[in-house]
């Protein structure tokens, strides 16, 4: 409860009454105009200061858009200089060669200048893309099994392609490996499956049946397979000790295995997602 | 004393429409004031007359959208002030439409003071302290008496105090009254004479003012006169439209009068007593105006003389104080008889200190500074004494 007061001073009293009866200051009639102007002016620099951040973001979008444009250019001439020096390796072994002393020595050279081939071709559909973080996986396939087919010179040896992986994508570090792996297999084959240089070789892409997500790579042959009656084995050949290593880095499962119908071998990588 | 016709004065008033139908232009307002959700604030009791449905019928018809609060007490309390200007917000609200009496008016006025100020209703006491103007405020008056609906105040309920506030400022006329005196012919007989007298007694109060003038003058002497001749009509046939018309317009009159002229040592005590005992704040008036008179004539006598020849039709100017004061007494004894009102207020006896405390707070109201007669405590406490129980 309020405490006891005395009844208000006369002048106090006299300055209450002037306010009741609207002659005190600040007692005029209500009225919006005062308050519409302040809400106007306040909506008005409201808009300027939206106006301003509007002009600072476009301006920061531009210059971020400059420094990916700047980006992109670094990362293909990168990629330039990396294909460069592929093939400044590659006409070193060229060289080296030439100046083999032995048959030995010069398939060594041959089979290690065609592997730095293939990693230069991965750049070069990487610098063809213009998409420097991944790799469509089909033409990938098809330009590694291609050079070494056309190299080979194998005229009445007919290559056949079953791709059925539309679309799939790798990224460089994964297409690498893979690249690798295909160059090895497919030289295998077209180095010891057609003695006679006729027969088929059969290049398979697709997600395996059994296992969903997991891509399945084939390189088949139809050829008389190994001499010795078994099956290829890791430890056998650099080639085979490099797909081993390969594999492995690609978390990837490999084998060699007999065709069920007739002669030949398959060679099947498996990469799961 | 200044010439009060060379004397410098302001005149404050809402729009108003007045007459059978003015009720049914709310819409029309709505529209004007640009508002596209109105909050509607009523009381339950108004609603079971049909009164605020029928507000609500008009601005749907017009395709208006609305919200509604009508948790208002007969006292109307801060709690429920801060209630309704939350829902105001929360709503999105941009209008009121007051329908009621003066408690749904006076809490409306708080809701939208606090719509527009923010902060708490009880920080706006005393006078001139709503520094923005609240939203467009429609007032549909359904009782003759208190006339919120053209006045600058605002009486709340304090209810950790026990005792009323007066919000006093030009912020707080309501932007259009409707005036509808069909709305009040559903008032039974104890709520149209409690609000007649509290009509009455804001002219009497006006025009016995400190701060009376020519113009407050004008409408509270016609205001007496309305209502001296409509209330007991009006009371004894409610359907009496023309009784009812006539007490809607003297309750109008004397709004515009003791808006202007402010109000005396009867409303500052009815709003400590009706705060405290919550007692109708009518009947408090009803009660206090009598002895208040006998107290003030002696400082104004010619005042309560045009006022007693306008109420009881007979001469007084001129006549010593003490007669005046004992005519004008009786006849205002008789018209509270008349209308079944009693003569004290019916509850246990209060304490000395209960009283003085009492005494304390009318001295405090805003409403005291225009007393004809500066009162002490002693002589508010021997006031009170005359209409309550003290132990
Ligand atoms: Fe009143």
């Amino acid at each position: 409860m309020r405490p006891s007061s005395p009844s208000p001073e006369p002048d106090d009293a006299r300055a209450v009454r002037e306010r009741i009866i609207g002659l005190g200051s600040g007692s005029a009639r209500k009225s919006y105009y005062p308050q519409l102007k302040e809400k106007i002016r306040d909506l008005e620099a409201k808009q300027l200061e939206l106006m301003d951040t509007v002009r600072t973001l476009e301006e920061r979008e531009s210059e971020l858009e400059r420094l990916v444009d700047e980006k992109e250019a670094l990362l293909k001439e990168v990629h330039h200089r990396v294909k460069n020096n592929f093939q400044v390796i590659g006409s070193l072994l060229n060289l080296g060669l030439g100046l083999a002393g032995s048959n030995e020595e010069a398939a060594a050279f041959a089979k290690t200048k065609r592997r730095i081939d293939t990693m230069a071709m991965v750049y070069g559909q990487l610098l063809a893309a213009e998409s420097f973080a991944e790799l469509e996986l089909c033409s990938l396939v098809r330009n590694v099994v291609n050079a070494l087919f056309y190299e080979a010179e194998l005229r009445d040896v007919e290559l056949s392609y079953d791709l059925s992986c539309l679309d799939l994508h790798l990224s460089v570090e994964r297409a690498i490996p893979l690249a690798l792996i295909l160059a090895e297999a497919a030289s295998n084959a077209l180095e010891h499956a057609f003695p006679t240089g006729g027969g088929k070789l059969a290049v398979r892409l697709g997600f395996a049946n059994d296992a969903p997500g997991t891509i399945r790579l084939a390189v088949e042959d139809d050829g008389p397979g190994p001499r010795s009656g078994g099956l290829p084995e890791p430890d056998s050949s650099l080639g085979l000790t490099l797909i081993e290593a390969l594999a492995a880095q690609l978390k990837a499962l490999w084998r060699y295995e007999r065709r069920g119908e007739g002669p030949g071998l398959r060679f099947v990588l498996e990469l799961r997602p | 004393m200044e010439d009060p016709f060379v004397a410098l004065r302001k005149f404050v008033a809402p729009e108003f429409i007045f007459g059978r139908g003015a009720m049914a232009r709310c819409a029309e307002y709505a529209a004007t004031f640009g508002a596209s959700r109105p909050l509607i604030v009523s009381d339950e009791g108004v609603a079971a007359a049909g009164w605020a449905g029928r507000v609500e019928a008009q601005l749907q018809d017009a395709g208006a959208d609305f919200a509604r609060f009508y948790d208002v007490s007969p006292n109307p309390r801060d709690a429920e002030v801060m209630a309704g200007a939350e829902l105001f917000l929360r709503e999105r609200c941009d209008m009121i439409v007051a329908v009621g009496g003066g408690s749904p008016m006076d809490c409306a006025k708080g809701i939208g003071a606090v719509a527009t100020n923010g902060g708490h209703v009880l920080d706006f006491e005393g006078v001139d302290n709503v520094p923005q103007p609240m939203p467009p405020l429609v007032c549909v008056p359904t009782t003759a008496g208190t006339a919120a609906d053209l006045s600058q105040f605002a009486i709340i309920l304090d209810l950790a105090r026990r005792t009323k506030i007066a919000i006093i400022s030009k912020g707080m006329v309501p932007d259009i009254s409707l005036s509808d005196p069909e709305t009040t012919v559903t008032m039974d007989a104890e709520l149209s004479a409690e609000t007649g007298m509290d009509a009455l007694t804001h002219a009497f109060e006006a025009y016995a003012s400190n701060a009376s003038s020519p113009v407050t003058d004008l409408h509270a002497l016609e205001a007496v006169r309305l209502i001296a001749a409509s209330l007991p009509l009006a009371v004894e046939r409610p359907d009496d439209l023309a009784a009812r018309s006539r007490m809607m317009m003297g309750s109008l009159l004397a709004g515009l009068a003791f808006s202007n002229a402010s109000l005396g040592v009867v409303h500052a005590m009815a709003h400590a007593m009706g705060g405290l005992l919550d007692l109708p704040h009518g009947l408090c008036n009803a009660l206090l105006l009598e002895h208040a008179v006998a107290f003030n004539c002696p400082a104004a006598p010619e005042r309560y003389a045009a006022l007693g020849e306008v109420l009881l039709g007979r001469p007084l100017t001129g006549a010593p104080a003490d007669e005046i004061a004992g005519v004008v007494g009786e006849g205002l004894a008789e018209l509270r008889r008349r209308l079944g009102l009693g003569e004290r207020v019916q509850i246990e006896p209060l304490s000395r200190r209960a009283v003085s405390d009492l005494a304390a707070m009318a001295l405090a109201d805003p409403c005291v500074v225009t007393n004809p007669r500066r009162p002490e405590a002693s002589e508010i406490e021997a006031l009170y004494a005359a209409v309550l129980p003290v132990a």
